[in-house]
């Protein structure tokens, strides 16, 4: 119940953040329409009604189906795509809509078309208006496919920048988180040895000392804190104002810089050349109308085999491999002679009669470097925008990191602090009011006792040890569950030894393995953990933990024990896989 | 027969763990000590103890709250009494159910007075912790009349998150979250007086948590 109200809240956030957005594109599809709508609408009125002197009204059914289908489309895949823009990767299943309505837009505007064309061809033959028809679809299509190409881009660098916003805003909080840590470091310690400060002034008392000698210990004490946070709590808190001071935003880029490779053309125009293929299939349409077949199973033939090839043509061209620019001319101009074949083999040889040729002899050739140019300028832009955006999102995910890395250096800081306080000084302090407390006390026990305040105000002074052995502090996790739990660490030898030998990883991996073993056990009864990292190609390092327990629902929510994960970690997940009963936890780990 | 309390005492500074040893000893228990999670798992193998005395944080290793719970699914009849620097465990990442009512729970200023301390043993190990030795429970500041989600949302704002922010983080609105953290400023006393409200509510729980928040 508590997963779907907060999908509900997701969506309502969703549709109330984007309902601007959601106009957008789709106003933009149908204005592409209506320019091309006017243009058919032209003709018609100027020639094909005065000639026929009727209306046709299905003349308008596939063009209006078709700008609807190919608006709403649009819209849907960009209103979907537009809550992956910020982390394209995480919401494979928006992004799978948005690539499922951008091939329903294609499949629809060309099947239509074809329909059109095939309407129109029979038996009111026209080739003005098949010649309008024809570069007006290919002048919608080269536009639409720049501008689409643009808004898919903005929404896409648009989610890029707002994250690059939140994450400086986090990089200037990591400032002030900083100096509010080490501020409250010292504030910490005065307020939790307080206790001690009072009641060793009173055992003190107890044991005969005047009150001189025991301001003069407790104003010691005092002075040390104040004055000196401990050095390793302050090599921490300045370790991790470097990383923030280093950390830089990457600058928008205004204008994209236009590269046209001839990888660019040939790849395009070879998308192109199988698109032609479809204005060859319209051919056998004429054909088989002229000759009084059908068309549709013949259309449907080219139409397939057309995607086929250009499917097969895709999967022959590497996107990286340098054409040479011969090539690309070379399509273009194939592309040219099979747009003027059909119109040559309609006009020529089945009607030669047919009057008024002008515009349909000029559409042939034109609309074959029509789409193929848009189509190739496009992809340029989209090419150059790809880097950009690959630029973008490396240096998010690069600051990411480094805002997680300062928070790693000051989680180690709060640790060590709270350590040394909460440990050798105040339990320094507790034992030398115990010892002066002592019912009978000696001089051997006051000694005892000043050796123990001394001791306190040493640890407060000194560095203290923050290292440890990461494989002794992992198999501590598994004896401690022994009976209770089998623990098993699942790591390659080299890689233990090289995380061991780094002070940060070592900390950052114990805590948080310790944290999943026990919450493991602690709420899912686990009787099995399983422990491993890797390395990934970036260098973070990625933990999995897999337990038995009874399953986890996944939820983000944050809650105080998972907060460690979200200060030491990048990103992290819990999933439970209900078929083999077994609950993984999955986290991020960046080193520096 | 004269019954003897065997009692394992687990504190990872050596120092007070000598102490307390003594002071237990003194008192008549019979007493097995161990520094960490790992070495007092081995000795309460073999000492079979009736009553730990765990101290929560000890150092890099597993806590004494897993240790706890850990020694507790082997032997059910054994009493625990946690002595701890830590006000309320929610602020080490446990929820309040990882301390169970027959627990104990000490807070280490008072160890001081042995008596005390002996008089809180005493009390464990009958099986019903007295509500005066269940430190955390105690309303001893307002932040331990916070919820769950108060306390969380609370700490978030310390860390110098916007409501947006926290919102991001919680999967829920910025209404929500407005919502929660006004109800947590009034439950903490904290006044809308025209000042900075979030500096307050930051302050008084950094002053509240201890150096792990």
């Amino acid at each position: 119940m508590g997963e779907l109200s907060h999908r509900l809240v997701s969506v309502r956030t969703a549709i109330s953040e984007n309902w601007r957005k959601l106009g957008h594109p789709a106003v933009l599809g149908i204005w592409m329409h209506v320019v091309s709508t006017l243009l058919y609408v032209v003709v018609l009125f100027s020639f094909e009604i005065p000639r026929n002197g009727v209306f046709q009204a299905q003349w308008f059914i596939p063009l209006l189906s078709s700008q609807l289908a190919f608006s709403g489309t649009l819209a849907l895949g960009r209103f979907t795509g537009n809550r992956s823009a910020p982390t394209k990767t995480s919401r494979p299943f928006a992004n799978l809509l948005t690539v499922l309505s951008a091939a329903a837009i294609r499949a629809l505007v060309f099947g239509f078309s074809a329909a059109a064309l095939g309407l129109v061809a029979s038996p009111n033959y026209a080739p003005r208006f098949w010649g309008a028809l024809t570069v007006g679809l290919g002048l919608t299509f080269g536009v639409s496919q720049i501008l689409t190409s643009r808004i898919n881009h903005e929404a896409t660098v648009q989610g890029l920048l707002d994250t690059q916003a939140q994450l400086s805003a986090q990089q200037k909080n990591a400032k002030l988180h900083i100096s509010q840590v080490q501020e409250s470091l010292k504030r910490r310690a005065q307020d939790a040895l307080l206790p001690q400060l009072l009641g060793l002034d009173r055992a003190m008392s107890h044991a005969g000392y005047d009150i001189e000698a025991r301001n003069q210990i407790v104003e010691r004490i005092r002075q040390v804190i104040v004055e000196d946070v401990h050095p390793l709590s302050r090599e921490l808190v300045s370790k991790a104002s470097k990383i923030q001071s280093s950390m830089k935003v990457q600058e928008r880029q205004t204008k994209p810089r236009i590269v046209w490779p001839t990888t660019v053309m040939v790849r395009d125009a070879t998308r192109v050349f199988a698109l032609a293929l479809i204005g060859l299939a319209n051919v056998f349409v004429l054909f088989q109308a002229y000759a009084g077949g059908t068309w549709g199973l013949s259309a449907s033939a080219a139409w397939l085999a057309s995607m086929g090839f250009l499917a097969l043509l895709k999967l022959l061209i590497p996107q990286n491999w340098r054409a040479p620019f011969y090539l690309g001319a070379l399509f273009i101009a194939g592309l040219t002679l099979i747009g003027i074949t059909p119109y040559i083999l309609v006009t020529q040889l089945l009607a030669p009669s047919v009057a008024q040729l002008g515009a349909l002899k000029f559409s042939g050739p034109a609309i074959a470097p029509i789409i193929s140019v848009s189509l190739a300028y496009a992809s340029a832009i989209a090419q150059d925008r790809a880097r950009y955006e690959f630029a973008l999102d490396n240096a998010n995910a690069q600051l990411a990191r480094e805002i997680i890395l300062v928070e790693q250096q000051l989680w180690i800081a709060r640790r060590a602090w709270a350590y040394l306080i909460h440990g050798n000084v105040q339990a320094s302090l507790t034992a030398a009011i115990l010892q002066l407390n002592r019912p009978a006390a000696q001089s051997t026990d006051r000694d005892a006792a000043l050796a123990s305040v001394q001791h306190a105000i040493e640890a407060l002074k000194s560095p203290a040890d923050l290292r440890i052995d990461l494989r002794t502090a992992l198999d501590e996790i598994a004896t401690t569950w022994t009976g209770t739990c089998d623990v098993k660490f699942d790591f390659a030898p080299d890689l233990l030894e090289e995380f061991g030998s780094s002070d940060s990883v070592s900390l950052c991996l114990n805590e948080i393995f310790k944290e999943a073993v026990s919450n493991a056990i602690r709420h899912g009864a686990a009787t099995e953990v399983t422990c491993s990292v890797l390395k990934d190609a970036d260098g973070q390092l990625h933990v999995r933990v897999i337990n038995n327990g009874s399953p986890l629902i996944s939820s983000r929510r944050s809650s105080m024990g998972t907060q460690l994960f979200d200060e030491l970690c990048t990103k992290w997940t819990l999933s439970s896989d209900v078929s083999s009963g077994k609950t993984t936890l999955e986290a991020w780990v960046p080193t520096s | 027969m004269v019954f003897t309390l065997r009692v394992l005492l687990v504190e990872d500074d050596n120092l007070l763990r000598g102490l307390l040893r003594d002071v237990l000893l003194d008192r008549g228990y019979e007493v097995e000590t161990a520094s960490s999670a790992k070495q007092a798992i081995k000795i309460f193998e073999e000492f079979d103890p009736d009553l730990a005395v765990l101290d929560i944080d000890l150092g890099y290793g597993p806590t004494g709250i897993d240790l706890a719970h850990s020694m507790r699914k082997v032997n059910q009849s054994l009493s625990i009494l946690f002595l701890t620097h830590i006000p309320d465990p929610r602020f080490a990442g446990f929820d309040l159910d990882s301390i169970p009512s027959d627990f104990g729970y000490l807070h280490k200023d008072r160890i001081v007075d042995t008596d005390l301390l002996a008089e809180a043993i005493e009390s464990v190990a009958r099986g019903r912790a007295r509500q005066d030795f269940r430190d955390h429970s105690i309303a001893r500041n307002p932040m331990q009349q916070l919820s769950q989600a108060q306390l969380e949302v609370l700490k978030l704002v310390a860390k110098g998150k916007s409501n947006e922010q926290i919102a991001a983080v919680r999967g829920t609105t910025e209404r929500a979250v407005r919502g929660i953290l006004a109800r947590a400023l009034d439950i903490v006393g904290i006044e809308d007086d025209g000042g900075e409200r979030r500096v307050a509510a930051a302050i008084a729980f950094i002053r509240a948590s201890t150096g792990d928040y």
